[in-house]
């Protein structure tokens, strides 16, 4: 079991209230399982991800990554296992727009030390991977909404994670770019034999997923 | 690498922030610079200038000034020379004539002092300097003149040129290429007899050159001159130096106010650009603190575009400041140009360089720190839930 949640609580102070995100979240992930998060609008899902990816700490609970207790490790354990096992795909992409799609995959990379000539050669494989040849040296904003996104998948596989993270990544997206990103992340998964956790308010596009769970109150369940 | 690639892309991507943010910087940084260096070289030239006759015993009449190099408001009577040797403890006394000259005859500019030295006796002014190769010292009483380097430059005068001073034909026989003190460069020199029939200055000086004797001390026999000698003053090294002192503790009083009270603007340049930079690129450094960087690369990213703005704006207004230096001693200063290139290295006065780039570095990574740890304190996740 690569990823392990037990009762995983997350609360935040809005003033004098207490508002209760989470209320005991239990989840088990297997190794290269496609899993989706589906819930509503504001159902919890980006927190839950961001527990998972060690973004955000739980108010209480036990998070394990192949049967290693993670939530009490120090930040900078937790910056590291992210750097070098995980992989995040964000629902409004946060790519750096100062640096071109090559660059951009080639951060993470720059960022775990990796020498420059070997992360050029890994970060254009990556953007061939997901069909942007010719777009190596084109700005963010000069990429369409969908090849955004592909740059994004390529950023995440950058490091050659474990967990890739995706939330919300095709609510930004038409129908046809949406299909084709699942699709895509389908391939890759089945090449790098990755897990991938996938949240969406979409049942749409996590048809023939390994698992999914719904978020509802707080609350996890497997979705039939 | 790839993060320095993106601080520069960055200063680029935001041009008009960034040119306001050198601009501003380097003007400060021009200002410390061009008023440093001005003073510097100001007050170098008028130390070195005051080398002159260190040891010996300068006498002037009573309530005169002296300054640098001669005095001004001073005549005394050739005899005097007389009495001051009778006093105990002189070995010699020089009688030296001095005539400051805006243009004199208009043909000589700009500013030069014309010096009337009795011949054997040059060295009591101009020490180890000597008339450039092919030239020499004035004859006994001839009308035979050495110039100053800079003022045979600016009139094309070489060994042999001749010149009409105050009517008077004469032939120059030196040239003199001080290294030390820019004043010499200026002079145009002559027997004192000769001095004195051309300006009309029969039988006066405008002051006398003491060398004590080996044992005799500079501050008694200064004393002694004055007990036997009525209405002179003789000035020792150390009073000399004490009438200098004052305008140069001015100067770098002045020099210390403005270099405050620039680094004030300066700094508040700097905490402004911080900012902006800081807060226009959170989204940017909560990605990467997203994706897994190290602290101290975070910090890094911060430090590292705010100390190349400040590094590039202190290399322009440190270039600058040298440039509205040159120009002021040039123009203002009317110091000659290549009295200027001479002392190339007082001018640019590198401890003040090496002090201003350390403050501005010290300055910069401080203020980019601060911020730096701001930022990973709220959290790269909590920041792009706010950019939302």
């Amino acid at each position: 079991m690569i990823i392990k949640a037990s009762k995983i609580k997350k609360y935040y102070q809005s003033g004098q209230s207490i508002i209760k995100v989470l209320k005991g979240v239990d989840l088990q992930v297997e190794e290269g399982e496609l899993t989706a998060i589906v819930g509503p609008s504001g159902s919890g899902k980006t927190t839950l991800l961001n527990i998972l990816g060690l973004l955000d700490n739980p108010t209480s609970g036990e998070l394990f990554l192949n049967g290693k207790k993670v939530t009490t490790l120090s930040d900078k354990e937790k910056r590291k296992i992210r750097l070098h096992r995980m992989g995040f795909i964000f629902q409004n992409f946060n790519l750096i727009s100062s640096l071109t799609a090559l660059e951009n995959v080639e951060l993470p990379m720059a960022l775990a030390g990796i020498p420059s000539k070997e992360r050029r050669q890994r970060a254009i494989k990556l953007l061939k991977a997901v069909k942007l040849d010719n777009k190596f040296n084109s700005k963010i904003h000069e990429l369409s909404m969908g090849e955004i996104q592909r740059v994004a998948i390529a950023r995440a596989f950058a490091n050659n994670p474990s967990i890739i993270l995706a939330d919300e990544p095709t609510a930004q997206l038409d129908y046809e770019n949406k299909m084709n990103i699942i699709e895509l992340l389908r391939k890759l998964r089945k090449e790098k034999n990755v897990t991938i956790i996938v949240s969406t308010h979409d049942l749409n596009i996590v048809k023939n997923f390994d698992k999914i769970y719904e978020l509802k109150n707080g609350k996890l369940m497997a979705k039939t | 690498m790839l993060v320095f690639a993106m601080c520069v892309k960055n200063i680029f991507r935001k041009r008009i922030r960034s040119s306001l943010c050198i601009t501003g910087f380097s003007l400060c940084i021009m200002l410390i610079v061009s008023v440093s260096s001005t003073v510097n070289f100001a007050t170098y030239f008028i130390e070195s200038s005051n080398l002159f006759y260190k040891g010996k015993i300068v006498v002037v009449s009573k309530n005169s000034y002296f300054i640098q190099i001669a005095p001004i408001g001073s005549a005394l009577l050739e005899k005097v020379g007389e009495e001051i040797e009778e006093v105990e403890g002189v070995k010699t006394v020089v009688p030296a004539l001095f005539i400051y000259s805006i243009s004199p005859e208009k043909k000589f500019l700009p500013t030069n002092i014309t010096v009337g030295i009795p011949c054997d006796k040059w060295k009591v002014l101009t020490g180890p300097v000597e008339p450039d190769k092919g030239g020499r010292w004035p004859e006994n009483n001839s009308r035979e003149v050495v110039v100053g380097r800079f003022l045979a430059d600016k009139n094309n005068l070489t060994v042999g040129s001749k010149i009409v001073i105050r009517g008077v034909n004469f032939t120059v026989v030196g040239i003199l290429s001080p290294s030390l003190s820019s004043v010499l460069s200026y002079m145009i020199i002559m027997p004192l007899e000769v001095a004195q029939e051309v300006y009309g200055y029969y039988g006066i000086v405008h002051m006398f050159i003491i060398e004590p004797m080996e044992e005799a001390s500079e501050e008694e026999l200064a004393e002694k001159i004055e007990e036997q000698i009525s209405n002179v003053e003789a000035l020792t090294t150390t009073e000399r130096n004490q009438f200098i002192e004052p305008l140069i503790n001015d100067f770098r009083r002045w020099n210390i106010a403005i270099e405050i009270f620039s680094f004030i603007i300066g700094s508040f340049f700097i905490i402004v650009l911080s900012l902006i930079n800081v807060y226009e690129r959170r989204k940017e450094i909560a990605i990467i603190d997203s994706i897994g960087a190290a602290k101290h690369q975070l910090i890094l990213i911060v430090i590292l575009e705010i100390v190349l703005l400040c590094l590039i704006g202190g290399v322009i207004g440190t270039i600058l400041g040298l440039i509205s230096s040159f120009i002021l001693l040039r123009w203002l200063g009317k110091i000659a140009p290549e009295i200027l290139l001479e002392h190339f290295w007082v001018v640019i006065n590198v401890p003040m360089l090496v002090n201003v780039f350390i403050i501005i570095l010290a300055m910069g990574t401080s203020l980019g720190l601060i911020l730096a740890i701001g930022m990973l304190r709220k959290g790269g996740i909590n920041i792009l839930r706010d950019e939302l």
